[in-house]
């Protein structure tokens, strides 16, 4: 494998190549059976990558391979030329194996990234602090450019890219590899990956983007919940409030039907944030100025538009065992036990207490609510809602969008 | 006429107490005075914030914990001489301002006690009854001074005979002055208490009154004494801090005076301090009134929690463990017992004084005060039954009521550690104290108004950037542009938007392979105009050399003169030839019209003929 990357650094390394070139190269590992799919495949991009990544910190070993000479001089810097080399090789090996019988890119790409995922966690694990990010970040920029920005696949094999780099970039969250978090955020908010994904037909690609948005919000919680804001912390704060605001202005309607589940992991003083989410409305839509004189809200066209929320919002009361009992509270609410057994079901055990950071069940509190407003829409009953609201309402930590409630005043 | 002569005895007690004090003189006198002149102030504040029959109770109460706690602060033997001294400088005070109230009570008193006789007799028996036994433990003690006592018990007895000096002494100087019969005095106390009970405006007027004397006197002392220990601030800040510690300290010392009295000497430092900047005007006088009256009116909130505390723990076990004096326990439980009827009492006076008109001179100064004075009363009595009805009926209740004794509960872990700021030096130890206090309280109550009030003052950079958020428009990012913004979104760590890049497609002809380079061999296969167009359009090149040999090897040649290219018409000799020049027909190539015109008798000279030019050597045409 040696001698087969010393090989294509010097196919890259050659002014005059062509695709030629590079098509008699992927057709001779071909030949040797490293492209079947396989064990061997697995192997031979893991043992590449090392390579490329291992060349690209020590510049001196480049002079050895007969690389350009004058890169020698530069001692301290990074060489991203086997990177690149390693991302052009990937990049035709896909290329071409899309022509050829044999697995297509859709199975390859996903074990390639596969492999570098794998490495980085162990290098990371291995070096701790003195991990350097750099290298990988240069192979994922790079094989975005390759994959992504090339408009000779079909629509459906770019998506299939996408949803690759979405599952590598969520097996690389900054929770598991803290000092990966800075390349990982600029990588998902790159302007080559980020709308390419919020862009994709019939939004398929928005839940893949809102898993990577809370697993940021994720390790960022307990930081921001303590206010224990240090220079990084600080620095990945205002980073995070850019993205949120690319967001706010580009793709609102990504906001508005996912602003439950984010206002979940965001902590309760994190105020600006969760205004940046819950301002998002949609493009089409006309927002009136809710303290202006003679405003009239059942007037307004918007209030019959039930918001489309596509997190789930019955996920924690189903794991709590709640939902039936809500359920059997709206049909019968005579001699029932459920308000006064609702305040120990929204604490959180003791355990859990310590880690969460509060004594309430934040997430089912939320789920509680908005469920509530949901369904008392269906149910012309204004004396159960009044007494359910009384006793959750002095709970309630979090605001949720007042369109919600609109609805729900609306119907009852 | 034992009640009499007890309190002459006592008094002149207080005097001998005073006498001996005196030597005392530095830094030490005044370290160890400053902290009973404060309790005494703290004790004239209760009295005279709210209504006096009450708050004696309480104050006597308060003032037994604190001597308990006293042993475990560190104060010595010695410094148990000044509360006499404080004592006789306090009865001045005491007798100006009984006069001033004398005539008022005297006047309203005779048409009150006129009326409810049975209520008012059953408060002066309650009270007398206090009285007695205070003096019957002072004059126990005080009668055998020979004897050895431990220090907790000397401590004990000048500061009850203080107390009650004040109260009776005062009394009776006022008495001796004005009149001098005997019976007259029983008489007048009489109606001092009876006034007392069924007025309030008088307690408003007489509240005011009392603090603006004991400004007036007292603080010339203060000064004198607090120039040694503390700096005059001068800033407002300052003063604000100080109060504000002043404040919670007290509510948490009477909330758990009897386990630990410490935090009465924390509440008296800030207040001391404060004193010495009011002295700076008239201006300063006011403010401090009126900071003062925000101090007293949190104090008597306070005192009436602490009056629930009592009723619901009625035997505090820090009271048993200080001491094992079965007197002072019985006298603890009279006061608990005495304290309900009081209460109850109070009520009904309170409703029958409302219905009086008291004299049409001043109807409106007067009906704002009672009611003033009725709406502060009645706030008790219904805090004090609402509780006891919502625990037992609604779980919510008994939520709140847990998170507030999860919030008393802070104050309590934090005393040992106050404890051990007693010894250090003043200046740190006030600082280190106040900053103590702040920090404990953030995390008790974060979302309450003082938990908003530390995010709104922006004192945390870090939560103030977190909840009122930071400058969005320093992002780097222009949220009114009508274009997306993501096209120009370079780094989430970069200031600057990246230039947009241009979506363009690599045509499929760049990346092919190149064609193979010439060689010379190459110019052969080329047909005669190809030699031609490289000839003319590849000036200075080297493939102009090949065209050119190329054109010679096929009979071509070049004439300098005319700068054509000639070649002889094949089958045709010259008409003319010698050995330097010809003449004839010669086919000549028109780079113009781009073909081969024929041209007769042309006289070619052998000497203006160009040489074939020779092949470079290089295989490669560069």
């Amino acid at each position: 494998v040696m001698r087969l990357f010393n090989d294509w650094c010097h196919t890259c390394d050659h002014p005059s190549s062509a695709d030629v070139a590079y098509g008699r190269f992927v057709m001779h590992l071909q030949q040797i059976g490293v492209l079947m799919g396989d064990d061997i495949t697995e192997r031979f991009f893991h043992i590449f990558t090392e390579l490329a990544v291992k060349h690209s910190l020590v510049p001196n070993q480049i002079v050895a391979t007969g690389g350009v000479s004058q890169k020698s001089s530069q001692q301290l810097k990074i060489s991203y030329f086997p990177i690149d080399s390693f991302s052009k090789l990937v990049a035709m090996v896909l290329k071409y194996s899309s022509a050829e019988t044999g697995p297509n890119k859709c199975s390859l790409l996903p074990k390639i990234l596969l492999v570098a995922v794998r490495i980085i966690q162990r290098d990371s694990e291995e070096k701790k602090a003195s991990f350097n990010p750099r290298p990988y970040f240069r192979l994922f920029i790079s094989l975005l450019y390759d994959l992504i920005s090339s408009d000779l696949h079909s629509d459906g094999a770019n998506f299939q890219v996408l949803i690759a780099f979405a599952n590598a970039f969520h097996a690389l969250q900054p929770l598991r590899i803290p000092s990966w978090s800075f390349a990982w955020l600029e990588l998902v908010s790159h302007r080559t990956f980020m709308p390419s994904l919020l862009m994709c037909d019939s939004r398929k690609g928005w839940p893949f983007f809102q898993r990577l948005i809370l697993d940021l919000f994720k390790f960022m919680e307990p930081y921001l919940r303590n206010v224990e804001l240090g220079e990084p912390m600080c620095l990945m704060y205002k980073g995070t409030m850019r993205v949120l605001l690319i967001l706010l202005h580009d793709f609102p309607e990504f906001l508005c039907n996912y602003h439950f589940s984010f206002c979940d992991m965001i902590p309760s003083s994190c105020i600006q944030m969760r205004n940046v989410i819950l301002d998002a409305h949609p493009q089409d839509m006309r927002v009136v100025d809710p303290a202006s004189p003679n405003l009239k809200i059942d007037l307004l066209p918007e209030i019959s538009m039930a918001p489309q929320i596509m997190s789930d919002v019955e996920g924690a009361l189903k794991s709590k065992l709640m939902k039936t009992e809500v359920d059997e509270y709206f049909k019968k609410s005579e001699g029932s036990l459920f308000l006064s057994d609702l305040k120990q079901k929204l604490l959180l055990p003791q355990n859990e207490t310590s880690v969460a950071g509060t004594r309430y069940n934040v997430p089912l509190i939320n789920s509680l609510v908005l469920y509530v407003g949901i369904q008392v829409s269906l149910i012309l009953s204004c004396s159960i809602l009044s007494d359910l609201l009384s006793a959750i309402l002095p709970l309630t930590l979090c605001m949720h969008k007042c369109s919600g409630f609109a609805t729900a005043t609306n119907g009852v | 006429m034992s009640g009499l002569l007890n309190s002459n005895l006592n008094n002149s007690a207080s005097n001998l107490q005073d006498s001996t004090g005196r030597p005392f003189t530095g830094s030490f006198s005044g370290q160890s005075g400053s902290v009973p002149g404060g309790f005494h102030h703290s004790g004239l504040h209760n009295m005279h914030g709210s209504l006096n029959m009450p708050n004696m109770p309480g104050s006597f109460s308060q003032r037994n914990a604190a001597m308990s706690g006293l042993p475990s602060s560190g104060v010595q033997q010695p410094g148990g001489s000044m509360p006499g001294r404080f004592a006789s400088n306090n009865l001045p005070v005491g007798m100006s301002q009984i006069p001033h109230g004398h005539s008022g009570v005297g006047s309203r008193g005779l048409n009150v006690g006129g009326g409810p006789a049975f209520s008012s007799s059953l408060n002066i028996g309650g009270t007398i009854q206090g009285l007695s036994s205070n003096l019957g433990a002072g004059g126990s003690r005080n009668s055998v001074p020979g004897m050895s006592v431990s220090p907790s018990l000397g401590n004990l007895g000048p500061r009850i005979t203080g107390s009650v000096g004040n109260i009776v002494g005062g009394s009776n100087i006022g008495r001796n002055i004005s009149s001098g019969g005997l019976s007259v005095p029983s008489i007048a106390s009489r109606m001092n208490l009876s006034g007392n009970v069924g007025s309030g405006g008088l307690n408003v007027q007489g509240s005011s009154r009392m603090m603006n004397g004991i400004l007036q006197q007292g603080s010339p002392q203060m000064l004198n004494m607090m120039g040694s220990l503390y700096p005059t601030s001068g800033g407002s800040l300052s003063q604000n801090q100080i109060q504000g510690g002043n404040n919670s300290l007290g509510s948490m010392g009477m909330l758990h005076d009897a386990s630990d009295g410490a935090p009465f000497d924390m509440s008296d430092f800030p207040q001391l301090t404060g004193r010495p900047s009011s002295a700076g005007g008239p201006q300063g006088q006011y403010g401090s009134l009126r900071k003062q009256g925000v101090g007293v009116n949190t104090i008597v909130q306070q005192n009436q929690e602490f009056s629930i505390q009592n009723e619901d723990f009625p035997a505090l076990p820090g009271y048993k463990g200080n001491t094992t004096d079965y007197a002072m326990e019985l006298h603890h439980k009279e006061q608990l017992h005495d304290n309900v009827p009081v209460m109850q009492a109070q009520q009904y006076p309170m409703s029958r004084s409302v219905g009086f008109n008291l004299g049409s001179n001043y109807p409106p100064n007067r009906q704002q005060h009672q009611q003033g004075a009725n709406s502060v009363q009645n706030a008790g009595p219904p805090n004090i039954g609402l509780r006891p009805l919502n625990s037992p009926n609604q779980t919510s209740s008994l939520g709140s009521y847990e998170q507030l004794i999860q919030q008393y509960q802070q104050p309590q872990a934090q005393n040992p550690f106050r404890l051990q700021q007693v010894s250090s030096a003043t200046q740190s130890y006030r600082d280190q104290s106040l900053k103590s206090i702040q920090g404990g309280q953030t995390p008790s109550d974060p979302y309450g108004l003082m938990g908003l009030l530390g995010v709104i003052r922006m004192n945390d950079v870090d939560l103030s950037s977190l909840a009122l958020g930071i400058d969005l428009t320093t992002l780097g990012l222009n949220l009114n542009s009508p274009d997306n913004l993501y096209k120009t979104f370079g780094s989430p760590w970069s200031n600057e938007p990246a230039k947009g890049e241009p979506e363009f497609h690599t045509p499929a002809c760049y990346s092919a392979e190149q064609p193979p380079p010439l060689q010379p061999i190459h110019f052969q296969k080329f047909q005669t105009p190809t030699l031609f167009y490289i000839f003319y359009s590849m000036p200075r090149d080297e493939a102009q050399l090949c065209a050119a040999s190329e054109l010679y090897t096929r009979g071509w040649f070049y004439h300098k003169e005319v700068r054509v290219w000639l070649t002889r018409i094949p089958n045709v000799e010259p008409l003319v030839k010698t050995p330097h020049y010809e003449r004839g027909s010669y086919g000549c190539f028109d780079p113009n019209n781009w073909e081969t015109i024929r041209k007769d008798n042309f006289v070619l000279h052998y000497d203006q003929i160009e040489k074939k030019p020779a092949i470079p050597s290089s295989q490669n045409v560069r």
